[in-house]
């Protein structure tokens, strides 16, 4: 959920062409999570996809974190800095849920707080995001390497840090403070100054599925692990050491899992349309992203083996033509953009 | 591929295509010395930063492994080819004799 | 510097040059204890190459290693057969016939960036000379892949692949 203050008249498109071409800029609305204490990997770990065991302080990373049946709860963004751990949801979950999740493992020697009084998110993606990035470090914005974290400056903060990660393929920052009106207010002004803006949902969320990340705007809850393609997300190392994980099994050549299908622009579909390959049906449409892009319609789409490569003719209900295809399916601008 | 395709036909075009991928996943792996199963690894997320997590380094295994298997070079232009094993694999296509 | 340091061997096929090692010392930035190249030759700049290292047991590294038993450590031939490379790389500038930036070229020398899977068959020891041998492979962005080797009377003492940097970061 992302909250922010739209420009009345500014469409999807327009947002999508601000995050593609300069900088958009948005707040996190989901909840924060503070721990500390020298057991907190032990306890992170615990829930982890991942091990938290070369995890070194100043990075970012993420996990997947699971539900007792192996189906996923939440993706976590893992920020470390200062002997503190701060996680940061990727997907929808609220302060209730995340508590209430948290709740079910031992803390001995580890402070857990949900949602820590004050304390916000504010992100912003674009091949010009650096420049905004720059208004709150002391040292060259280039030396903040991909997944860095380092202290930052805004005004009236007790603690900030900002970290270089990203949604959209682009670049891409967030920054954390316990004044997060002061450090959006300046986030958007640097913005401002390189043709950037305050950006919405839905161009947010055509760019981050153009860029093969759509899974952060689909419901976790009607997807398995393997199906939602976060199968690489997983130490299958560590299978039965996390919770929920004895219930996975790696996904196969068989499987079933989402894919991007385009079309031209104007095709609508619906969540649960069914989509047939020369007639016979082989998936169904998750969800069909924003039209924010003009040139054509992107849907997600959950669909048999060995349907989900690329270049699969797919026919909806209605006669809608899609093609599945490679992901990134928009070449990010930032990948010929320096830092400078 | 048209429209007009049968099943079949587009489930033989699209079994290929899943072989050359798992084909360049292996290789990959192999040459990279990773310990995961090429069934894991994601065709569609980005190779660098997250998915393999490859590095600049790995990058250049990976041109040497598609100089040797496929007979395609990859230049310093081609970095889109690096955007997700899809990616790779479209390239390679597109090159390969 | 724009002056060739050797002329080219005379012999059909691409042109190959020779270094001696006061060449290689305005070539390379390396100096004592670390300079681990005596001799290059064969050398087609930018491709392959070969050179010389005789090992003596004035060396530094075998005071320490070991005290009452010398051998050459690993990495120290790897740093050999590297700077072979390096060699190989500054010998592009100087022979190329375009004209290069004003400046030192040792300071186009870049670093190693990778040590893949390099063998060690057989201990080099005080008295060896080793043979090196690098050919150059393919390159993306500012890395460049080199397959290395280093014998000793014909023996392969050590043999790997290595990726080098191509120039200094800024």
């Amino acid at each position: 959920m992302t909250s922010t203050e739209i420009k009345p008249g500014r469409t999807a498109a327009d947002d999508y062409a601000t995050i593609r071409s300069t900088v958009g800029v948005y707040q996190i609305g989901r909840p924060l999570v503070r721990l500390t204490g020298d057991d907190r990997y032990e306890f992170i770990d615990r829930f982890a996809s991942r091990s938290s065991e070369y995890v070194d302080p100043e990075t970012v990373r993420e996990f997947v974190a699971l539900n007792d049946d192996g189906t996923p709860f939440a993706m976590l963004l893992h920020i470390e800095i200062d002997d503190v751990t701060w996680l940061l949801p990727r997907t929808e979950v609220t302060a209730e849920q995340l508590a209430g999740y948290l709740g079910q493992f031992d803390a001995d020697d580890v402070t857990v707080e949900v949602a820590p009084e004050g304390f916000a998110a504010t992100a912003f993606e674009g091949p010009q995001a650096w420049q905004v990035a720059a208004k709150f470090i002391d040292f060259d914005v280039s030396g903040l390497v991909l997944h860095g974290v380092t202290e930052a400056s805004v005004e009236d903060a007790g603690t900030a840090f900002i970290a270089r990660v990203g949604t959209t393929g682009e670049y891409g920052y967030v920054l954390v403070s316990d004044a997060p009106g002061a450090a959006y207010d300046a986030a958007l002004s640097a913005a401002s100054s390189v043709g950037g803006s305050a950006i919405g949902p839905d161009g947010l969320a055509r760019v981050q599925a153009e860029a093969g990340q759509a899974v952060y705007q689909l419901d976790l809850s009607t997807l398995s692990v393997n199906d939602a393609d976060l199968a690489w997300m997983i130490d299958w190392n560590r299978v039965g050491e996390f919770h929920g994980s004895a219930q996975l099994e790696p996904p196969t050549v068989e499987s079933a899992r989402l894919v991007a299908l385009v079309a031209p622009a104007g095709t609508t579909v619906e969540p649960g349309d069914t989509l047939c390959a020369g007639g016979v049906e082989v998936g169904d449409v998750a969800k069909q992203t924003p039209s924010a892009n003009p040139a054509e319609e992107l849907v997600i789409a959950l669909v048999q083996n060995p349907f989900w490569v690329p270049g699969v003719p797919l026919t909806g209900p209605d006669g809608q033509a899609f093609t599945s295809v490679t992901m990134p399916r928009v070449i990010a601008k930032s990948l010929h953009v320096k830092i400078d | 591929m048209s429209t007009t395709a049968t099943y079949d036909e587009i489930r033989e075009a699209a079994q290929a295509r899943l072989d050359k991928n798992m084909k360049i996943k292996t290789l990959i792996i192999d040459r990279l010395g990773l310990e995961v199963s090429p069934e894991v690894v994601s065709d569609n997320q980005p190779l660098f930063g997250r998915g393999l997590e490859m590095d600049s380094l790995d990058s250049l295994e990976i041109v040497v492994m598609v100089n040797n298997e496929f007979g395609v070079s990859v230049n310093d232009d081609d970095i889109e080819a690096f955007g997700s094993i899809n990616a790779l694999v479209d390239f390679v296509e597109a090159h390969e004799d | 510097m724009t002056a060739m340091l050797s002329k080219p061997d005379t012999k059909t096929g691409p042109a190959t040059f020779s270094y001696s090692s006061d060449d290689i010392k305005k070539m390379l930035p390396h100096r004592w204890p670390m300079l681990m190249i005596d001799r290059a030759y064969d050398v087609i700049p930018g491709e392959s190459g070969k050179g010389v290292k005789s090992v003596s047991v004035n060396e530094p590294f075998f005071a320490g290693h070991y005290p009452d038993h010398s051998i050459m450590p690993g990495v120290m031939i790897v740093e050999s057969m590297a700077q072979l490379v390096a060699v190989i790389y500054v010998a592009e500038m100087l022979e190329s016939p375009v004209e290069q930036p004003a400046g030192d070229v040792s300071e186009q020398v870049g670093y190693l960036g990778a040590i893949k899977s390099v063998k060690f068959n057989k201990l080099v020891v005080p008295g060896d000379q080793l043979v090196l041998s690098a050919q150059l492979g393919p390159r993306l962005g500012g890395l460049r892949s080199v397959t290395v080797k280093a014998t000793v009377d014909g023996q392969t003492a050590a043999s790997g692949s290595l990726i080098v940097t191509t120039g200094r970061a800024g």
